[in-house]
């Protein structure tokens, strides 16, 4: 499969209810509040811990994970896989399948290296730089789908490489003001005789908009392929409500839309398109503060469609729209 | 001569200060070294590849904040790396204090800062031409972004003007559009009868040019002075400034200057 031909913008809303979409650490663990404006915030390491989960939840290589169901560094898991793709005679094979100078330096390498030690050890001499970088560029290309979307810093010995994701996802905010609840105390009993009491802060309601991108360019040097991103798709419309824990229930997602550009459109075309959504509380509800669910908001897609409608064909080579109910876009 | 201009708009900006450790501290302006990444990348250059071909030798670059910015602090749960096998976890994590740059309002407003970039005098590179042209054609490469990969942003607004005047003063007050180079500046003034009253004015040591040797190694600093609101500097002023004519507005600008080579 060769890396995607088009770039695209995306964007992704999904509702909190009564939980903690994201704690701050220092601050007792609120929810992320910008409080000058109300607003909530999401980082996009916490959205892509949900995507890589549900990846390994279903079975997919994730590189930021684990190998034999321990926790392994960067290092074990890169020998992991090196040792496990490289020492069965059929797949090492495949793997140099036309490119023979590499194949010549692999088995010279195996032949001099010692009884004991696995591939991975005698590779990681310096003076097999190339090699080395042709067996980590493989490796993610045919491996791990989440360094092929978000990308990854590898810093091994022998095997240093940086790669920067295609897809970005930028900071997500409430398109709502959000407000927290009060009361936010509870018990925590260890057995008869020491219980103490914890503090549980949550968001009444939070409507979270996320704008990404995916670069075409950035794709060739993670080789990541349009089956990926059909992936990614599908994960972060599933992620969410698949992985609940005590603070992260009721979440679900709202929108996904995501614009996929022709040639000589690039990504950013329509600046950040949660700039083109509009949303304010209902006339019968009395403002923000009152807001405890996804009925109670007015939300106004009107910019999006037309800006939509107008350059389809032209700028739009295709929009991939998934909604949940009680949204609908005209496109 | 000419002068290239373009905004570059985000929801949130992040420019690290080098110099800070735990707390990751940001510029509240791109330094040069950060606008020639972006520009690199619009032009599909790859990482480290261009600091000679994008130095202040070659390409003068100015910039102007546009938009009112705020900075606001947020922590973020980093790994605590001490060796090689922490990347598990098993060490705990740190809290990050982490500064960001957004607009007024998060929700309704943005960040947009204005960049000028025009060749260097003498300079044989044609930077401004061909970055225009990719601009104008839609033509760019990697992704804008606002200090972090992740800080999508786009470029708006790109306009070219050919034949700018150059006015030389000495010591005179004048307004100024873009940041300045405090080595020029003597004197600040605040009306009280101007819109621009409660300015937020600061000065920073920003990082300017790269060595050549793929390593991020700092080899100039700009000493700058600049508002973060979308208000004129009124500054006496000894030097040189760029007139940008339109009807409705004149934009007066500065391009940074180093303040001396730091290392060789």
């Amino acid at each position: 499969m060769s890396a995607i031909k088009n770039n695209s913008d995306f964007l992704f809303i999904y509702e909190a209810i009564n939980c903690n979409p994201n704690g701050d650490p220092d601050q007792e663990n609120k929810p992320r509040m910008d409080y000058e404006t109300q607003t909530n915030l999401v980082t996009d390491t916490r959205l892509k811990r949900y995507i890589r989960d549900y990846f390994m939840n279903e079975g997919k290589e994730v590189f930021v994970s684990m190998e034999d169901g321990k926790k392994v560094n960067p290092d074990q898991k890169l020998e992991f896989t090196i040792n496990r793709l490289l020492t069965e005679q059929d797949l090492v094979e495949s793997y140099f399948d036309g490119n023979d100078e590499m194949r010549k330096s692999f088995d010279e390498i195996n032949k001099e290296k010692k009884e004991k030690e696995g591939v991975f050890k005698a590779l990681q001499n310096k003076k097999n730089r190339a090699l080395n970088d042709f067996i980590l560029d493989k490796i993610v290309k045919e491996t791990f789908l989440d360094i092929r979307l978000f990308g990854s810093a590898f810093a091994v010995g022998g095997f240093t490489h940086a790669y920067t994701g295609p897809v970005q996802i930028n900071w997500g905010y409430s398109l709502n003001k959000v407000y927290q609840i009060d009361s936010d105390s509870i018990v925590t009993i260890m057995n008869d005789d020491s219980s103490t009491f914890g503090k549980d802060y949550r968001v009444h309601y939070s409507l979270l908009a996320f704008h990404g991108v995916v670069n075409k360019y950035s794709a060739q040097q993670t080789g990541l392929t349009e089956k990926d991103l059909e992936e990614f798709r599908n994960g972060i419309w599933q992620a969410i409500p698949s992985l609940p824990t005590r603070s992260k229930l009721n979440q679900y997602p709202k929108l996904y839309l995501e614009i996929v550009y022709n040639d000589g459109f690039n990504n950013g075309h329509f600046g950040d398109l949660r700039d083109l959504i509009h949303c304010s509380p209902k006339d019968e509800i009395a403002g923000y503060k009152k807001v405890r669910r996804f009925s109670d908001l007015k939300i106004d897609f009107s910019k999006l469609e037309s800006l939509i409608n107008s350059n389809k064909g032209k700028v739009i080579k295709d929009v991939i729209l998934k909604t949940s109910d009680g949204i609908t876009i005209n496109i | 001569m000419d002068v290239l201009s373009f905004d570059i708009c985000g929801k949130f900006a992040h420019f690290r200060k080098f110099h800070a450790n735990n707390t990751a501290l940001s510029y509240s302006i791109p330094p040069r070294t950060t606008i020639i990444g972006i520009i690199a990348g619009i032009m599909g250059r790859e990482k480290n590849s261009y600091y000679e071909e994008f130095s202040s030798e070659n390409m003068r670059i100015g910039i102007r904040v546009v938009s009112d910015i705020r900075k606001s602090f947020h922590r973020l749960n980093y790994l605590m790396i001490k060796s090689k096998d922490d990347f598990t976890g098993k060490n705990g994590r740190v809290q990050t204090p982490f500064e960001v740059i957004t607009g007024n309002s998060i929700r309704e407003g943005k960040v947009v800062y204005r960049v000028f970039i025009s060749d260097q005098e003498g300079s044989k590179s044609k930077n401004t031409e061909n970055l225009q042209e990719i601009l104008i054609n839609q033509k760019s490469s990697y992704n804008a972004s606002l200090g972090l990969a992740n800080f999508n942003a786009s470029i708006e607004n790109v306009k070219f003007w050919q034949k700018v005047n150059t006015i030389q003063v000495n010591n005179e007050f004048v307004n100024i559009h873009s940041a300045c180079n405090s080595a020029d500046v003597s004197e600040l003034e605040f009306l009280e009868e101007a819109a621009f009253k409660f300015n937020f004015v600061e000065e920073e040591l920003l990082p300017a040019d790269f060595k050549a040797n793929n390593d991020r190694e700092l080899k100039a600093m700009n000493r700058v002075l600049y508002t973060t609101r979308n208000f004129p500097l009124r500054v006496k002023l000894k030097g040189t400034y760029h007139e940008l004519k339109e009807e409705n507005e004149i934009q007066r600008i500065q391009f940074l200057e180093n303040v001396g080579i730091l290392t060789q």
